[in-house]
């Protein structure tokens, strides 16, 4: 006997569905399905946006037949049902929403229709269609749940935010099976994402912001929950199209978020610690329905640990006060780095090329006026968490993942300009050159 | 049927059929093929009686079906309902599966589709033709025209 819950491919939206139904007069109508979800082991439910006589057939006559595609095999299953009742509020309502959202920005849609209601049918009977088509082969392995453990296991031990970052992406990408995994920060205040880390891209991407409710990583943000998409197919030429009207970052002030070729299948988690949204967890396959419900759970179980680890990381960071170590003399004739700054976005360019912009652009500012002033190159966390020109909002602020972030898009401008680490809580300024600020100068600001 | 629907017709639209049984229950099949009679009044539908025998057996008990048609590059979509009727397939009608079997899964690969999902509903085995005069034509593409009647309908 076949049971909704082995039917777990079916519920992707991949493949649309289809229902029959039966007027009063016995007269049969038959469409296309957006969205099915499986509500229990004996209920579906539909998102209503069902042409006017679907509607008024159930009302007379609660017979629906439903036929199911599984994405991943194209294999059709037969549903015998009854409709049951409707629901335009509450938890399922809220998912059938979320999930319609997903498939939305699946096909490049952005935000769906306004959903108006949910449809629960009872499931009478399954049966699967006779087919000419040869066995599937069969599905990948379920998660690796020892690997899982020693994953969980070098989070949670994992010595500062850095390590414990690297130990996640190298889950998504060994236990989960993604091809490129990406963590990205909430940017308080803003009601936008930051990418900080990424692992399996070409391209760099620290500092490349997503706002919320944009994609499949902006609706986990707004809506707080998981995005999962299976079949990207359709929506990579429009990729393309956009990609070729893309404005050089250096006039935009905008990075762009790396993408992965060939992506087909893509899931974003909200990380969250306690019950608040702290950033969002992002994993892509070049394989189709690379990520079941088995892998959404494994995802969020990394997620909840990373934002833990993470929250816990940041909270103890404190390290002695100041550091005074003084800077190495800088020969008379080395070159100048030009750094200007710009107070209306707290954008900072080096050397005319684009660095970083807002709470980073800020650090970034702060550190070489400190720099200039004081002849040091080593800064320690607290003082910069304590500094009243940077106005950081406290410990939640995510300090030490603003500093990777800035010290990755450093990185992966090659710029004149590093920060490295100099032992727990500290971070040390390394300058190919003599720093010359131009602009907005940050200090004297009232915070 | 309206010209723009028989031009529609003749381009690989996703065929799915809607019957119901003697006792009220509907029921679904898919199509493998359509062509539109030389007077342009009706439409000729191919269904493996192998795979939707059910399908076959409403048609028989009720004379009564429903056929959706929808273009998979963009959803344009229309549902025609009507009198059916059966007959077996010939040789002629078998080869215009064939070419139906060639032209959706060629059209559904263009679209990043994998052509083992595509295998699945592809069936030809036999194959009938169903007769489907039509007493109404629906828009059904998703957006403000949805669920209007395609006028010049007899």
């Amino acid at each position: 006997m076949i049971r909704l819950s082995d039917l777990d491919t079916c519920f992707e939206g991949v493949i649309p569905a289809v229902i029959a139904t039966a007027g009063a007069d016995a007269e049969p109508n038959i469409s296309y399905l957006s969205h099915v979800v499986r509500v229990d082991d004996d209920h579906i439910a539909l998102s209503n946006q069902f042409f006017g006589k679907t509607a008024e057939n159930l009302r007379r006559n609660p017979c629906a037949t439903i036929l199911l595609v599984d994405g991943r095999t194209g294999a059709q299953f037969r549903l015998e049902t009854l409709f049951a009742h409707s629901r335009t509020e509450g938890p399922l309502f809220d998912l059938v929403a979320a999930q319609l959202a997903a498939s939305s920005a699946q096909v490049g849609m952005g935000l769906p229709m306004r959903l108006k209601g949910v449809d629960v049918f009872r499931v009478l009977s399954i049966t699967a269609t006779p087919t000419l088509a040869p066995d599937a082969d069969a599905p990948p392995p379920a998660v690796d749940l020892p690997g899982f453990a020693r994953a969980a296991e070098a989070i949670g031990a994992a010595p500062d935010v850095a390590a414990a970052y690297d130990a996640a992406l190298d889950a998504a990408t060994t236990l989960i099976g993604a091809d490129g995994a990406m963590v990205l920060m909430r940017d308080h205040p803003r009601d936008a994402l930051v990418a900080v880390l990424g692992r399996g891209y070409d391209q760099g991407g620290a500092g490349a912001d997503v706002p919320f409710g944009e994609g499949v990583i902006g609706l986990a943000a707004s809506m707080n929950h998981v995005m999962r998409v299976g079949d990207l197919g359709r929506v990579r030429r429009l990729g393309a199209a956009i990609e070729a009207s893309r404005e050089p970052e250096d006039r935009s002030r905008r990075i762009q978020l790396p993408g992965l070729a060939g992506a087909l299948s893509q899931m974003a988690v909200p990380l969250r610690a306690g019950s608040e949204l702290v950033g969002v967890l992002f994993l892509e396959s070049r394989r189709r329905l690379a990520f079941g419900r088995h892998e959404e759970a494994a995802a969020v179980i990394l997620a909840r640990l990373l934002a833990t680890a993470v929250r816990l990381a940041e909270g103890r960071s404190a390290a002695p006060s100041r550091a005074r170590t003084p800077s190495a003399p800088v020969p008379a004739d080395s070159r100048i780095i030009r750094v200007r700054c710009h107070a209306y976005d707290d954008s900072v360019f080096v050397d005319d090329a684009y660095m970083i912009k807002g709470v980073a652009g800020r650090i970034l500012a702060y550190l070489i006026q400190r720099h200039l002033t004081e002849q040091r190159d080593e800064f320690t966390n607290r003082e910069i968490r304590l500094a009243p020109a940077l106005r950081l909002p406290g410990y939640r602020d995510n300090l030490e993942t603003r500093l990777i972030l800035l010290r990755r898009r450093l990185e992966e401008k090659s710029a004149p300009i590093r920060l490295v680490s100099a032992g727990r809580g500290r971070i040390r300024l390394v300058l190919d050159g003599r720093p010359e600020l131009s602009g907005d100068i940050l200090g004297d600001r009232p915070a | 049927m309206d010209a723009s629907l028989v031009r529609f017709l003749q381009r690989p639209v996703m065929i799915i059929l809607g019957t119901v049984d003697p006792a009220a229950r509907p029921e679904i099949g898919r199509g493998v093929g359509v062509s539109v009679t030389p007077d342009a009044r009706g439409v000729e539908l191919l269904v493996s009686g192998w795979q939707w025998p059910a399908t076959i057996a409403n048609i028989r008990a009720t004379g009564r079906a429903a056929a959706t048609f929808s273009r998979p590059s963009d959803y344009e979509t229309y549902q025609v309902k009507g009198r059916a009727s059966l007959r077996a397939a010939a040789e002629a009608e078998a080869a215009i599966a064939r070419a139906y079997c060639r032209d959706t899964l060629a059209a559904l690969m263009d679209l990043g589709v994998a052509p083992g999902l595509v295998e699945h509903w592809q069936a030809t085995r036999d194959l009938v033709v169903v007769s489907l005069i039509p007493d109404a034509v629906f828009v059904q593409t998703p957006g403000p025209r949805a669920g209007q009647r395609l006028g010049g309908m007899t």
